[in-house]
């Protein structure tokens, strides 16, 4: 089949790959009909995620339809529209069963990697490096789906193509940082990132109650979505002082609930940016660069909660420990557990609640992913997502 | 002049082989207490479910005499915990192979009890050898044998 592979640092080619086979009693294939980019994948692409191999099919974000399925699969049956979490999770183990599926014991098939880097492992990822299983990605004409009762999800009729391929990943990500960030009636929630999973956490923030969402980021065409599709007040940090605008309109507070979306390659404006970048291409002073971060806790009001969302790998240098302990504030992370929200995702998609279909800025064929990655990653043509149909 | 740079050079492979030998002995004694130490995984059952060794699935019943099994519920409601270590290792059998034996056993007996198959990586692979990827390669093929467990 047809799949778009990582082969180097800034390199993706179209190549052909082996069908995916059933090799497990509980796994079904798919034909990918939606897969999207994700500013994760850049991570990979540009060597941050140092567990790749010249091949590897990438891509995490999809939904198709059932062609095959193996004798212990019992929800689905082949013709079925799914949408397929991101993480691939047992539903079976006690972090599955507590709702912590990202963190499940048995998703991932290279558990010893991650353990020698974080202590523990977490679950499987499609597409998403040999530390997290090695299991091909989305990109792609098939994808085996293992564990496929507990990971993929029947699209309702009334949810289109477009709307349900986002329920993947960019809005039970979004969901889990306004979710389990507490976000509540009447709070001022600020949101890093006006991408796909920022706009998701915004609206989510927004349908749990916030009083005020707050959205920064820097560029224009994603702030003008944030606020037409979303209905978020925006900042853009290469002109506005973040840290004072977000005490004024919080009443001088800071915001309740600070929500990180954008991950290890953030920017921020002048020198500094130049020095961290620096010292994160050594791998050894730092490997990720967390601008984002450091600004969500320190406007993050005293008590509240930052919820990290975007992908950290490694090391940051010059966390800002005082604030966070000073200002007892909460700090929380995660890996998506979208099997915790897909099913209510895709109940408010059908009845309108939350629209995500204009995310899918730049349709293209699979033919054309290493040019939809090179428009997503350089920010051309407003490029919001650049969405594959093999 | 070029006696001073003999001997500095002289010390310089005297202290390079002394830290190499010494990092060598540490290693080996990691994997020693590594090897005798409890390898223990929390399945998420009951203990009433799991009520001796006999009801363990045959990756770590195989490994028969060679090691010690110890059964008890996780505090907190959190399943069993299944406690093993290596108390008989074959004369020919190095420590280091023993222990990702034991490892991968476990492994496989949460997968078992709890999923009730073992996770098959993706195969056949669409990646290629390169210089850069043979550390994963590696640590790929020893992935159950190998990590914190």
């Amino acid at each position: 089949m047809k799949a778009l592979c990582w082969t180097g640092i800034n390199e993706l080619a179209v190549d052909r790959v082996p069908d995916p086979q059933i090799l497990n009693d509980q796994d079904m294939i798919i034909k990918v009909r939606l897969s999207s980019v994700c500013g994760s994948d850049l991570h990979q692409i540009s060597g941050y995620i140092p567990a790749m191999r010249s091949g590897d099919v990438i891509g995490h974000e999809f939904m198709g339809e059932v062609v095959e399925i193996g004798p212990d699969v019992t929800k689905h049956s082949i013709g079925d529209r799914v949408v397929v979490c991101s993480v691939i999770a047992c539903g079976r183990c006690w972090y599955c069963e507590n709702d912590l599926f990202s963190a499940c014991e048995n998703g991932n098939t290279n558990p010893a990697i991650t353990e020698m880097m974080w202590g523990q492992h977490p679950a499987g990822l499609f597409g998403y490096s040999h530390a997290m299983g090695g299991f091909k990605g989305s990109h792609a004409e098939y994808v085996r789906i293992p564990y496929a009762d507990y990971i993929a999800f029947t699209i309702p009729d009334e949810v289109d193509d477009q709307t349900a391929l986002f329920a993947s990943d960019s809005a039970p990500t979004g969901w889990m940082g306004a979710d389990l960030g507490g976000v509540k009636e009447g709070d001022v929630v600020a949101v890093w990132g006006c991408g796909a999973v920022g706009q998701m956490a915004a609206r989510a923030a927004m349908l749990l109650g916030a009083d005020r969402v707050i959205a920064i980021d820097r560029f224009e065409y994603r702030l003008d979505m944030m606020e037409r599709e979303i209905g978020a007040e925006v900042l853009n940090y290469e002109k506005d002082d973040i840290q004072a605008e977000l005490r004024e309109r919080s009443g001088g507070r800071g915001p309740d609930v600070c929500i990180e979306a954008v991950g290890l390659e953030a920017h921020t404006p002048g020198l500094h940016y130049r020095y961290e970048q620096l010292k994160q291409q050594t791998r050894v002073l730092q490997t990720d660069r967390p601008h984002a971060l450091r600004e969500a806790i320190l406007a993050c009001r005293k008590g509240g909660t930052v919820f990290n969302l975007g992908v950290f790998v490694g090391l940051i240098d010059k966390f800002p420990m005082g604030a966070l302990m000073n200002k007892g504030l909460t700090l929380r992370a995660a890996q998506q557990h979208g099997e915790r929200y897909i099913p209510m995702l895709l109940e408010r998609m059908a009845s309108g609640e939350l629209k995500t279909a204009h995310l899918m800025t730049h349709p293209m064929s699979l033919d054309d992913g290493p040019e939809g990655y090179d428009l997503f990653k350089n920010k051309k043509d407003n490029c919001v997502r650049a969405v594959f149909q093999p | 002049m070029k006696k001073k740079t003999l001997l500095f050079g002289g010390l310089l492979i005297a202290g390079g082989a002394t830290v190499a030998v010494r990092s060598k002995i540490a290693a080996e004694r990691k994997t020693m207490f590594d090897a005798q130490r409890w390898h223990v995984i929390t399945v998420n059952r009951p203990a009433s479910e799991i009520a001796g060794t006999a009801d363990l699935p045959a990756p770590l019943l195989s490994l028969g005499e060679m090691i010690e099994i110890e059964i008890r519920p996780a505090p907190g409601d959190k399943g069993t915990e299944i406690a093993a270590r290596l108390i008989a290792i074959e004369a020919d059998e190095d420590p280091k192979t023993a222990l990702r034996k034991l490892r991968k056993a476990l492994r496989d007996t949460q997968w078992l009890i709890e999923t009730g198959e073992v996770l098959s990586p993706d195969k056949p692979p669409s990646t290629r050898t390169t210089l850069t990827s043979l550390p994963i390669e590696i640590a790929t093929r020893r992935a159950k044998g190998e990590g914190r467990l």
